[in-house]
């Protein structure tokens, strides 16, 4: 997927890639390099830096930056301030462009004009490619696109990125531009661009109206298929069915479709565990080659198929030009917490599992949007509590009917699905309304014409974030597995040891040292022993707990069996709401700090969720005591 | 008050400002206290009442299907509640397309409120709040 771009001894020209959301840009971008890119970060950022190479039929190779949309260089969102700062220059570590390429939906062409103007300011060269020209043509608009070179002094082109079209005249004077800056040595010229007061930004769009109504012919046959839709799609009441009817085949899809997948996966690397396991000496290094690293490879593949099924539906559902409808029906009810409309789909995500869930908050522009969103994700219910609220539901909830109508049993685990959204939404409100009051960012999203997504693109930008999860939380994720198999580890139990071997281990010592802090919540020492290889996963705790009392000689059957024979009700209600909120899940951490390429964010995450949970525990404990359950 | 922008009401006639003044002084702003009253007076801030005189909404009290042209962008008008500042916001909506001029039709509402609302500005769809729709003067079109 990658080319080896530093090892090319000419500086290889620069061509930054700048549009309006919505333009097809990344498109271009795809049709231009192929499968020449790779992605990285910004750096200091968690702006995703998308770089590929171009090869001219002249043999001349370009260095290809897919900039994020914007629709002004006066930079709002850390995104739109990438895009500023490479156009102009300004980005550390980033030489600056030898060339823009401004690509324009031809059938919305009034925004980007100005667009245009504005980078015209900028001083450096210029192409204006018009793309999805074929529906522009389909509608009946015409560009004088000779005339509007003219008046803008820049080449314009036509493409149909979606089908190859027009890609050779745009990189053919791609190939002139970059010439004749060869040619005539380029001074770095500091680029006269300033930030635009109101006043500017007016004139601009005179100017741009002038422009469209000398070269561009309105379409004979706009656009009704959107209206259509949207009558039903963006309905009050059919409109917001209609989205959950949607997400109700997500959810599903992420919740069910990738349950086979994960059990493969899950099988595959037990096997693996097993079959290099048997070939290795009892000991030490099998421990680590099994129980740490392919269980660590493991712990991130695992969450692989989610991973890529949600991406999937997102990636097509923005294609669509869905998204943005989505946002518009939810945002009323997300701003009620302080949100954004379109921090809704990754909160919805997060019941399946936080990671994915986080990873999808990239379509938040706004930064505290985007980290408040990130921050309350965990506190969704993940489908890794199952296991553990199951199991101690199991062994303490009777199997009652209750009012003549519920399920005991079942309205518990719906109490703690419903805590979960609860505390999230009150959660976010605190963050968004008393921590970073004062900033409410305005809602203003342009709702693009819908489009059939192409399944070429849709499926190279899924399998790009299933590369980057894998690249980058993964390795994060790996360290972490093997930081917990470490310390579940060692010291090794001594000769004729009489408890289990983690009791000996760091993990148990660790469980005892914080054991008196968590005795007023009702946990014993098996528990808080067990919460430390916990953190690998959530429904790790029901194996650590295994393994704390299998071994120890306590009550042989069932797991159940044995945690309703040594723990009482409060603890046992206590243990079920700890899990509602703690942070119990390494992986979620490393992903946090993936996202927002710093350790404050997973560490103010650990800190608050962790008060929350012993907070929260600490009453129910209290409470069930003094109920005399 | 925005000394170094572009007067609000360049877009009306001179008279019709005055108007407005006179307007919004009787009206007093919903939910503001009394005290804000004098600032009017004193201030050149020309604020446009809830129906502009010339028979245009602002965009936060337009109906579905209204069609209408953009009078003026006065983010003065909005609700002092956090938001960014007005500059800002005029800044940001003159960038959406929301310019003096442009043709605008109100498509949908949400369910809650009429919030947000999403309109056609000249060729594309916009969805915003009510809030920042506050900062839209609009001239009924002459259908």
């Amino acid at each position: 997927m990658t080319t080896n771009i530093e090892t090319l001894n000419l500086p290889t020209p620069r061509v930054a890639l700048v549009g309006n959301p919505n333009s097809g840009k990344t498109a271009l971008f795809n049709a231009l390099t192929g499968g020449h890119q790779k992605v990285a970060n910004y750096a200091g950022v968690t702006v995703e830096k998308k770089e590929g190479v171009v090869e001219t039929p002249q043999g001349r190779r370009a260095l290809v930056l897919d900039l994020p949309g914007t629709y002004s260089l006066r930079a709002r969102s850390p995104d739109e301030v990438i895009t500023r700062d490479v156009v102009l220059g300004k980005q550390a570590g980033e030489a600056s462009p030898d060339l823009i390429v401004c690509v324009a939906d031809s059938m919305n062409l009034r925004l980007v004009l100005r667009l245009v103007l504005e980078l015209k300011a900028v001083g450096r060269p210029m192409i204006l490619a018009l793309n999805m020209i074929d529906i522009a043509e389909k509608r009946g608009l015409r560009i004088d696109m000779e005339g509007l070179s003219k008046e803008l002094g820049v080449p314009v082109v036509s493409t149909v990125a979606v089908r190859k079209r027009g890609l050779d005249g745009l990189i053919n004077q791609i190939d002139a531009s970059v010439q004749s800056q060869a040619e005539n040595k380029r001074l770095e010229l500091v680029s006269p661009w300033q930030h635009p007061s109101a006043a500017d930004i007016r004139a601009g769009a005179r100017e741009a109206e002038r422009i469209l109504k000398a070269y561009v012919k309105p379409p004979e046959r706009p656009d009704t298929l959107t209206d259509r839709a949207d009558a039903i799609l963006l309905h009050p009441v059919v409109g917001i069915l209609t989205l959950l009817a949607i997400l109700f085949v997500m959810f599903q899809a992420v919740f069910s479709w990738a349950t086979p997948l994960m059990d493969l996966i899950d099988a595959t690397f037990a096997w693996l565990g097993q079959n290099i396991g048997a070939m290795l000496p009892e000991g030490l290094i099998r421990s680590f080659v099994v129980d740490g690293m392919i269980a660590g490879v493991g712990s991130v593949v695992i969450f692989l198929p989610q991973i890529l099924i949600l991406f999937a539906f997102i990636i097509l559902l923005e294609d669509f030009g869905y998204m943005a409808r989505a946002a518009f029906l939810m945002d009323r009810m997300m701003g009620v917490t302080g949100l954004h409309g379109r921090a809704f789909i990754p909160l919805l995500s997060s019941l399946a599992c936080a990671i994915p869930g986080i990873m999808a908050t990239r379509v938040i522009d706004n930064r505290r949007d985007r980290i408040a969103t990130i921050m309350v994700a965990p506190l969704m219910t993940c489908s890794a509590r199952i296991p553990v609220y199951t199991l101690v539901i199991a062994a303490f909830i009777p199997r009652e009917t209750v009012w003549g109508l519920f399920n005991l049993q079942g309205l518990v685990m719906f109490g703690l699905y419903a805590s979960g959204i609860i505390a999230t939404l009150l959660v976010a409100f605190v963050f968004r309304r008393v921590f970073w009051r004062g900033v409410v960012e305005p809602f203003l999203i342009e709702l693009p014409s819908y489009k059939i997504p192409d399944p070429a693109n849709v499926l190279r930008n899924v399998w790009q974030r299933g590369e980057v999860f894998l690249k980058r939380a993964g390795t994060i994720i790996f360290t972490l597995m093997v930081v917990v198999w470490f310390l579940s580890t060692f010291p090794m139990a001594p000769e004729g040891a009489t408890e289990p071997a983690i009791n000996y281990s760091f993990a148990g010592m660790l469980g005892h040292f914080i054991q008196p802090v968590l005795a007023p919540i009702g946990f014993n020492w098996e528990m808080s022993v067990a919460l430390i290889p916990g953190m690998a996963a959530r429904e790790v705790a029901v194996a650590a707990l295994g393994t704390v009392y299998a071994i120890s000689g306590a009550d042989q059957g069932s797991l159940a069996a044995t945690l309703a024979a040594q723990w009482s009700l409060p603890t046992a209600l206590a243990f079920l709401t700890w899990y509602v909120f703690a942070p119990q899940c390494a992986s979620t951490l490393g992903v946090v700090k993936r996202e927002t390429n710093s350790w404050k964010w997973p560490a103010i995450m650990f800190g608050y969720m962790t008060a929350l949970a012993y907070i929260a525990a600490f009453i129910v404990y209290r409470l069930a005591l003094s109920a005399g359950l | 008050m925005a000394a170094d922008g572009p007067p609000l009401c360049s877009f009306a006639p001179r008279q019709t400002c005055y108007m407005q003044v006179i307007l919004s002084y009787d009206r007093g702003r919903d939910g503001a206290d009394p005290s804000a009253g004098d600032q009017y007076m004193t201030s050149v801030d020309l604020r446009v009442p809830e129906a502009a005189d010339d028979g245009g909404v602002r965009l936060d009290a337009a109906p579905i299907g209204y069609r209408a042209t953009i009078a003026m962008i006065s983010p003065e008008d909005v609700e002092d509640d956090g938001g960014v500042p007005p500059e800002e916001l005029e800044r940001r909506l003159l960038e959406m397309g929301f310019v003096e001029g442009a043709q605008l039709e109100v498509l949908h509402m949400g369910l809650f409120g009429g919030d947000p609302i999403a309109v056609r500005l000249n060729d594309t769809r916009i969805a915003l709040r009510k809030r920042e729709a506050r900062a839209i003067a609009l001239t009924a079109a002459s259908a």
